[in-house]
């Protein structure tokens, strides 16, 4: 596998919610095994983006895709695409972190479960146990797995969720600002993770903070919400390596963005 | 017999089906093919094997469970429709008892071996009656088992045969369960179609003895006086008017009401507005109990402790009325009624119940009671609704926005009077939407009336007097045999759908105004 | 400019008592408020008193002891041993002579005759057939000639035996008093309460079919509404598409709730027995017409429940590939099932004081025996009240109903109180 293949692939998105675009005409790949950041002001549609990409829009009544997203060359808006699959190959990590109300380890373990991962009681263990170690839980949880996932500190709480989304062994995860309800310390531990898990997976995050932008990611989406008059015909103003777009950005929005003018 | 064998087998076969359809979609898989990929798991199919078997054993145990059910609910009436198919026009002249004598007959050489009918039914018309019910017969014991397993069948042989690994057994199964659950949701839309058409049927089979302008315009209500169409004996003209009822049902609410209202209304004020929290921890408890008791209850302490206690109260109101300071007030003011209903006969009219002839003056005033008042049972329902109106009045005050309470009390208002000027207009549409719901559970209230209401439907306002009410009467026809076919069992009936849509639209009516006044503060 | 017209209005006098007059309003309109509670308190103290004062009589009982005489030139004047004979006789008879003897009373003659039939009122309807058992039982019919086929009861002719009676009406009665001194007459606890069967003697009733019908009429009712008002309420919260019929859906589930409760009994009466031909009677139909009742009830609190789930937890599941369903019955449905069991628990507390609906579904109570299968006919506690309700025996009329209500509102406390207590403890957590 080269290094710089495309893992997703987006031609010409909208997505509308009842009528109301709220991404227009954006296009871009996404490489594999590399971390790319979504940055923007609020509301410009970096959340609605990402969730088109594994299909969360889906159970938003009224909202609707057009465009072509693939995964590894497959249209995933493609009619005779299985949802479950999808989300099973592109996972997802939420802005809150949603622990279920079950045991640390039946939070790791439902996934596997509805995508039968496993054969016997020790394979799903096995699988538990990597999974909290990738993402860096294990030492912290591993004498108190049958203990309340939701009694977790909320840093813990979301590498619990992150630790529940490698388990079903995607291939994308999709992270919506994972670290901002979190603390500087906790927000630390999942930086350093996205760095880890970079390695074996290709991973989008939604970020409001620029210098997490900077720290954790490979490539910078820069999305601002045009109204429908001004000239251009995208929400998606700049992408390209995380260092042009914060150090020498293209557009003019971008780079008042970055310097803090506005957002 | 058939019945728990064929039970037996189908349940059977539904546990097989789980186990045959994994095996089968997992055994189809090849060995080189691709595994997980955005179409498939790790086991290489399109959904988990569990699915592809609970798929399968949905398959089989749906569409005959459900042939059964239907069969075995109408069956019953089906040969009484069969029956009735084949019977001779001649037969619906016939009394309802040589109706009733004919249709047994039938059934009886139905289920006998040759089928052949005795007596002078023999070699008429009837015969083909029998034969349709012989059939009948023939399927409920045999027919129904052959088609059910010939069903299972070929059921069990296409879902094999498509148990493929590309086939989607998890949408298949989230399909099947949609169509459960819609069909759970629909059961609310069966209760009601059960409801009218069961009273319509009933109602209207009444109506074709009994005259609809009489039953609403009639001004006396005597289902006892027969009316026994059938059996053998004249009809004797069974009454059935219904304005006595309703008059009575009326007086009933009227009383009810006027002891839930205010006491509700003053009571759920009270605890929003003023009770401290240990009143309100005192009192809250007395209207969830009183909300709690059933109805049956209350209507043995109407009839049992509540009416003496009242005709005690009465006698010591008459022992009153009677001592000599009082008793030419009271005598003055009943003659005076006298005097006016005698002007009245005087000058041609009529009195409630009086013959034209000029009325006796009194010497003494008595309050007469009887065993039954409306009084007592009426005041027992409006205790049993004072929690209703109660908790209704309190969500109507608590919807009124604080903006308006501070604004009252920020002018210099007293408390009191930001509630009476302020809030209690304010909330008015709300009260009055849970008053009129108050009012259709009223009606509605079976119990309470059936034990200390009267079952004479007397045509009267006196509160001590007796009266009956609807439900009073849909009691009184329906306990006993229940002749569906016969014209009390049908009255009552008629009365049920008079009750039904009275209680409709007052809910659809307080709904919709509780609604409007929603919206308006929302 | 606003001119102040009158003057008095600027006097502070005037205002102060202006002011009072205001505040005296409220305190009457306040003391309305207090006036209205204690209105609706004493009724309930009321009801309750009287239910208590002639439930707990209910729970008494009182006895005639005396020492009969099975003499035998009454019961078999010809000696022929014929044990059909000897069941012929009327064994009150027995019972008479010793207790005219006791009070002083001519056993012949006019004079007292008004005070022997006051005696017999005192007997009990089950005295003959007691005493009849004792010489003479039937265990079975022949199947040939259908006669009755009777064993000796034990007791031999001549013999003398202190039975103990059933009293009926003691209250009312002139010599209660005198035979309670003399120790002909004495007062216990009313066990047959719990371990009989309904019937006409108020010294036989009990309870216990009432009590096993009504426990099988929940379970009937439960099954029937428990599973359909739950999926129904699943599907209106998560899956119902936004059209015309689920509009429908909606609009007929509200109306349910408010159809008075004697219309589900014709309507249970009509579809349940006379279209589908289910046994009348039986806590099979009493159950499904009463899970009419509990349906909009259960939907209503389930759809609550539901809706109150936090959405992340549907969210989650989603983001890991569940489909919706399996996101419903792993986390939203476990995650609401305290709020709708509390709410199934609410009501079946209403469908277990329901009495109109089965009445007229024939739960009437003619049966005796205990119901062992949701197929026998069988009464209910709430009818169990209405039938005793319906007794010419005082016992029966005022006091054993209210016993049968103390019972069934005992059950209702414990049902409401284990709602109470979940609603409690999940709103804890
Ligand atoms: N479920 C929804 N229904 C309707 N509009 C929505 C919904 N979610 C988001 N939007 C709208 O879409 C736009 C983009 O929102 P979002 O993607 O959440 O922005 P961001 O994540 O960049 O802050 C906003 O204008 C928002 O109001
Ligand atoms: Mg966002």
């Amino acid at each position: 596998m080269s290094e710089d293949q495309v893992r997703m692939s987006c031609r010409n998105v909208n997505v509308a919610y009842s009528g109301n675009l709220a991404i227009k005409n954006v296009s871009m790949d996404i490489m594999s095994k590399k971390v790319t950041a979504f940055i923007g002001p609020s509301g410009c549609g970096k959340s609605t983006f990402l969730r088109a990409l594994n299909r969360m829009n889906d159970t938003v009544d009224g909202c609707e895709v057009t465009g072509e997203i693939t995964l590894d060359g497959n249209d995933i808006y493609a009619k005779d695409m299985d949802t479950v699959f999808l989300r099973q190959w592109v996972g997802m990590v939420f802005q809150k972190p949603n622990p279920f109300p079950k045991s640390i380890y039946e939070n790791v373990a439902y996934g596997p479960r509805i995508h039968g991962l496993f054969r016997t009681k020790s394979e799903l263990d096995d699988i538990v146990e990597q999974s909290l170690i990738g993402a860096g839980l294990w030492d912290e949880v591993k004498d108190r797995l049958r203990n309340p996932g939701t009694g977790l500190s909320g840093g813990q709480q979301q590498r619990l969720c992150i630790a529940r989304a490698i388990a079903v062994n995607p291939e994308v995860i999709l992270m919506d600002e994972p670290a901002s309800a979190l603390d500087p310390i906790a927000t630390r531990k999942i930086e350093e993770l996205i760095h880890k898990l970079a390695q074996n997976y290709t991973i989008v995050i939604v970020t409001h903070s620029m210098a997490q932008a900077q720290r954790v990611a490979d490539k910078t989406a820069f999305f601002y919400a045009v109204p429908l008059t001004e000239q251009d015909n995208s929400n998606l103003i700049e992408f390209g390596d995380t260092k042009q777009i914060f150090d020498n950005p293209v557009d003019d929005r971008t780079r008042q963005y970055v310097e803090g003018a506005f957002g | 017999m058939l019945l728990t064998l064929f039970l037996a087998v189908l349940l059977l076969v539904t546990l097989l089906g789980y186990f045959v359809g994994q095996r089968r979609a997992l055994s189809a898989v090849r060995a080189d093919q691709a595994k997980r990929s955005l179409s498939t798991n790790n086991y290489g199919l399109a959904a988990l094997p569990g699915f592809y078997g609970q798929r399968l054993a949905y398959l089989v145990f749906i569409p005959p469970f459900l042939l059964l059910l239907l069969w075995w609910l109408f069956e019953p009436r089906l040969a009484d429709l069969l029956i009735h198919w084949n019977l001779p026009d001649a037969v619906a002249e016939a009394t309802r008892g040589e109706q009733v004598g004919i249709i047994s007959a039938i059934r009886e050489a139905a289920s006998s071996q040759g089928g052949a009918l005795s007596g002078d039914l023999a070699g008429g018309d009837y015969q083909a009656a029998v034969s349709a019910l012989q059939a009948l017969n023939w399927i409920n014991s045999t027919g129904i088992y052959l088609l059910l397993a010939a069903l299972l069948l070929v059921l069990l042989v296409l879902g094999i045969a498509s148990s493929k690994p590309t086939f989607r057994a998890r949408k298949a199964v989230e399909n099947w369960n949609r169509w459960v659950m819609f069909a759970a949701a629909a059961v609310a839309i069966l209760i009601t179609v059960g409801i009218v058409m069961s009273l319509l049927f009933q109602a209207l089979s009444f109506f074709q003895a009994y005259s609809w302008l009489d039953f609403l315009t009639g001004t006396r209500w005597s289902p006892g006086g027969a009316f026994q169409r059938g059996y053998g004996e004249e009809a004797t003209g069974g009454v059935f008017g219904v304005v006595p009822l309703i008059t009575g049902t009326l007086l009933i609410v009227v009383i009810a009401m006027s002891v839930a209202v205010p006491v509700g209304l003053m009571s759920a004020i009270y605890l929003g507005e003023y009770a401290s929290n240990r009143v309100r921890a005192f009192a809250k408890p007395i209207m969830e109990i009183l909300a709690g008791i059933p109805t049956v209850v209350y209507g043995l302490f109407a009839a049992l402790t509540f009416t003496p206690w009242l005709s005690a109260g009465v006698d010591a109101l008459n022992g009153l009325l009677n001592l000599p300071v009082l008793k030419s007030v009271t005598l003055l003011i009943a003659n005076l009624f006298v005097a006016l209903g005698n002007v009245v006969i005087w000058l041609g009219g009529t009195v409630s119940g009086s013959a034209p002839q000029l009325m006796a003056y009194f010497s003494e005033v008595r309050l007469e009671t009887g065993s039954d008042i409306a009084l007592a049972a009426g005041v027992v329902m409006g205790t049993m609704i004072i929690p209703f109106v109660a908790s209704l009045s309190d969500d109507a005050i608590r919807a009124v926005p604080d903006s308006l309470r501070d604004g009252a009390l920020g002018l210099g208002s007293t408390r009191s009077e930001m509630m009476r000027r302020v809030i209690l207009p304010a909330a008015l549409p709300g009260i009055a939407g849970g008053i009129l719901l108050a009012v259709s559970r009223a009606i509605g209230e079976t119990m309470i009336v059936v034990m200390a209401a009267g079952s004479f439907a007397y045509l009267t306002f006196n509160p001590l007097g007796s009266v009956s009410t609807f439900t009073v009467q849909i009691n009184a026809l329906l306990t006993g045999d229940l002749d569906f076919g016969g014209t009390k069992v049908q009255a009552a009936f008629a009365i049920g759908i008079f009750l039904f849509f009275i209680t409709l639209a007052l809910n659809t009516l307080a709904l919709a105004i509780v609604r409007r006044f929603r919206e308006e503060y929302d | 400019m606003v001119q102040i017209i009158d003057p008095k209005l600027k006097d502070a006098d005037y205002q102060r008592a202006m002011t009072l007059r205001r505040r005296n309003k409220g305190k009457r309109f306040q003391a309305w408020g207090i006036a209205a509670l204690a209105v609706a308190g004493l009724m309930l103290a009321a009801l309750l008193y009287s239910i208590v004062s002639n439930g707990v009589r209910g729970l008494m009982e009182d006895r005639i002891t005396v020492e009969v005489y099975f003499d035998p030139e009454k019961i078999d004047p010809r000696d022929s041993g014929d044990l059909a004979v000897m069941r012929m006789f009327n064994f009150d008879t027995l019972v008479y002579p010793v207790l005219y003897e006791a009070l002083d009373i001519k056993a012949r003659g006019r004079s007292d005759r008004d005070k022997r039939r006051k005696v017999k009122q005192l007997i009990g309807l089950g005295a003959s057939n007691q005493l009849r058992e004792m010489i003479v039982r039937q265990v079975g019919v022949d199947p040939v000639t259908e006669d009755p086929i009777l064993v000796s009861g034990g007791t031999q002719l001549g013999e003398r035996v202190t039975v103990e009676l059933t009293a009926l009406s003691t209250a009312s009665n002139p010599y209660t008093q005198t035979l309670r001194e003399l120790g002909y007459l004495n007062t216990r606890f009313n066990g047959d309460f719990f371990t009989g069967v309904n019937s006409n003697d108020p010294g036989y009733y009990g309870i216990l079919d009432a009590l096993v019908g009504s426990f099988w009429t929940l379970l009937v009712c439960f099954l029937a509404s428990f599973p359909v008002g739950v999926l129904a309420a699943v599907y209106l919260e998560e899956f119902a598409p936004r059209n015309l019929i689920t509009d429908f859906i909606e609009v007929n589930i509200n109306n349910l709730a408010a159809v008075p409760s004697i219309v589900f009994g014709l309507m249970g009466a009509f579809v349940f027995i006379y279209v589908f031909g289910m046994p009348g009677g039986t806590a099979l139909v009493g159950g499904l017409v009463l899970s009419l009742l509990t349906l909009p009830t259960i939907i209503v609190a389930a759809r609550a429940a539901i809706r109150s789930v936090p959405g992340s937890y549907r969210e989650a599941a989603l983001g890991l590939g569940a489909s919706r369903q399996q996101a419903m019955w792993s986390f939203v449905l476990p995650s609401a099932m305290p709020g709708i069991i509390t709410g199934t628990i609410i009501g079946l507390a209403g469908a277990l004081g329901e009495t109109a609906p089965l009445l007229f579904i024939g739960m009437v109570g003619f049966q005796s025996g205990i119901p062992l299968t949701p197929l026998d006919g069988t009464p209910s506690l709430a009818v169990g009240v209405f039938n005793a309700f319906g007794s010419q025996f005082d016992e029966l009329k005022n006091q054993l109903s209210n016993s049968t209500i103390i019972v069934l509102l005992v059950l209702l406390m414990l049902l409401n109180g284990t709602a109470a207590y979940l609603r409690y403890r999940s709103e804890k957590s």
